[in-house]
């Protein structure tokens, strides 16, 4: 599989904000008025962009103190975008704001694991990189989460404007990663369960996953987590190997029926799974 | 049980004998009928209320138009004041008011056997469309079936939930459990269903008589099966699959069955089950 990521596709600001910013920010609001530490609540943005979600915080959280308590740490792969993001942090009267430059690929060598956040957010940005960086991404944060925290993923299911190269998760291969990797750690808990929202142009799905989901102490998870990124590795291929056979398949039944498609959604739907052939194809070359 | 309320002038005996013929009618089909002689509107006082209140509540109004019919007259403009269906049976079909030209009327100087003919068959369709014209939430499945083949506008009307509702409901009266989901979220199917220890998952979409499933829907439904570790998954459609949809659906035959209204209404009556 090909570890490149493509380009930064919903870097853009937008006056309103979206369902799923709200959603991050009502969730960062709630665990923030039970934050009565004295410690600053360190917040990452995993693929910030150029602070699509801060954009909206003075709206969400509009209490001076509330916002003085964090620490944001983006993390974005375009320097322009982060430094506006970081801009926007100051603006807002947090206790700090810093942005990190940098590949996902490269997140676990550039943050290190000293740096512990109380709340994660990781929203439009799964369909970017390769569908098993997903994966140890998500061990990565969970290392890197403070005991009580939280991590917000959001994506959406088929992009509006398609892109070539992009691999958008369902809310089902979430779901059947997530009952995978709880298994294999053998958690007794069951795993969130991911939401799947329509919207006007598409489908998204999100999940929040609180560190005490995963009923396996952080000594013991780190011990694992080598031979659980193998293991998920093969797990994820597995899955985007039966996504691409399943996209042959549904390809073919098209061809067959050229023609006799009467619904537009069908004509859209042989668009997305063009794409889908290609994007999928590439990561098994 | 509901009314009918049928006016004519006392001194007609025609629509007199026509009006206990009526009666029978009605007992047999289950209404009640509501005549001048019957109901108490004889007493001066709040006789004109008790009338407009029978009036009020009955589903149709029957009306003799003919001779000397002031009375009739008067009870009809209210009826029709109220979205009364009337169904008039008149020797002044020419001389009605344009208001009234698209009123079903019965020719009085027919026979009144024949007369009869065409008043039963008014009420068994006013029975009919009485059954149908029930809220949603007390339409059953076979209902809106009938309702989708005899009134495909009045389905259209019918909400999704209604009637993902109604097939819920139908798949309980035969024995199977229902499992609920979260009604906010979109999961990708409706519920589940299982009996004797096998275990469905059940999407229901309600389109429009032109709107086809398409590819896209079987994938997620079958993603579904997946995620949710169903041995399989049922897809009920009130219209039809795209060619494509089928193809595809048929490579995953072991895992989903298609349904449009055809196999829901065996369904129902017994002759399939899954």
């Amino acid at each position: 599989m090909s570890g490149n990521a493509i380009a930064d596709s919903s870097a853009v600001s937008l006056p309103r904000v979206l369902p799923h910013q709200q959603d991050a920010l009502s969730q960062l609001h709630a665990i923030l008025q039970n934050y009565h530490s004295n410690d600053p609540f360190d917040w990452l943005d995993l693929a910030c962009g150029r602070g699509q979600i801060i954009t909206h915080l003075n709206d969400t959280l509009p209490d001076p103190e509330e916002r003085a308590k964090i620490c944001y740490f983006g993390y974005d792969i375009n320097n322009q975008y982060a430094g506006e993001a970081v801009a926007l942090g100051k603006k807002f009267g947090l206790k700090g704001a810093d942005v990190k430059i940098g590949n996902l690929n490269d997140f676990a060598a550039l943050v290190s694991l000293e740096q512990q956040f109380s709340f994660i957010t990781f929203t439009n940005a799964a369909h970017e990189i390769t569908p098993v960086l997903l994966g140890t991404l998500f061990f990565e944060l969970i290392l890197r989460l403070k005991p009580g925290g939280t991590i917000y993923f959001y994506d959406m299911e088929s992009l509006p404007d398609q892109e070539l190269g992009a691999i958008p998760w369902q809310a089902t291969e979430i779901r059947r990663l997530l009952n995978f990797i709880f298994k294999e750690l053998g958690a007794k808990n069951k795993p969130p369960s991911p939401q799947r929202w329509q919207l006007t142009k598409c489908h998204t799905w999100s999940f929040s996953f609180k560190r005490e989901n995963l009923d396996v102490d952080d000594a013991t998870f780190a011990a694992l987590v080598p031979e659980l990124k193998t293991k998920t590795d093969t797990f994820i291929k597995q899955l985007f190997k039966e996504k691409l056979d399943r996209t042959v398949e549904q390809l073919q039944d098209l061809m067959e029926h050229r023609g006799t498609e009467t619904t537009p959604a069908e004509h859209a739907e042989k668009l997305n799974l063009l794409y889908d052939y290609w994007s999928l194809s590439q990561i098994f070359k | 049980m509901k009314t009918i309320f049928i006016s004519y002038n006392l001194h007609d005996e025609k629509a007199r004998d026509i009006a206990c013929r009526v009666q029978y009618e009605c007992k047999k089909l289950g209404f009640t009928l509501v005549t001048p002689e019957g109901a108490n509107f004889e007493l001066n006082v709040g006789k004109l209320e008790s009338k407009f209140e029978a009036i009020k509540q009955a589903s149709l109004f029957i009306g003799f138009l003919c001779g000397y019919t002031s009375n009739v007259f008067l009870e009809l403009g209210y009826a029709l004041g109220m979205g009364k269906p009337v169904v008039l049976i008149t020797d002044l079909a020419r001389d009605l008011p344009l208001d009234l030209a698209l009123t079903p009327a019965i020719n009085y100087q027919n026979s009144p056997d024949e007369i009869m003919a065409t008043l039963v068959k008014a009420l068994e369709l006013h029975q009919k469309e009485d059954d149908l014209s029930l809220p949603e939430s007390e339409l059953d499945l076979a209902k809106m079936l009938q309702i989708r083949v005899e009134y495909p506008e009045k389905f259209e009307r019918i909400p999704a939930h209604a009637f993902e509702e109604a097939v819920k409901t139908a798949f309980a009266q035969n024995g199977f459990q229902i499992t609920e989901i979260n009604p906010d979220t979109d999961y990708g199917f409706d519920f589940t269903i299982s009996k004797e220890g096998k275990r469905s998952l059940v999407e229901v979409k309600k389109l429009n008589a032109n709107g086809k499933v398409s590819i896209s829907t079987i994938q997620q439904l079958l993603g579904a099966i997946h995620a949710y570790d169903a041995p399989k998954a049922l897809l009920i459609c009130t219209s039809d699959f795209t060619g494509s949809a089928r193809a595809y659906a048929s490579r995953h035959g072991i895992e989903l069955t298609l349904w449009t209204m055809e196999e829901l209404k065996r369904f129902l009556y017994g002759s399939l089950t899954i």
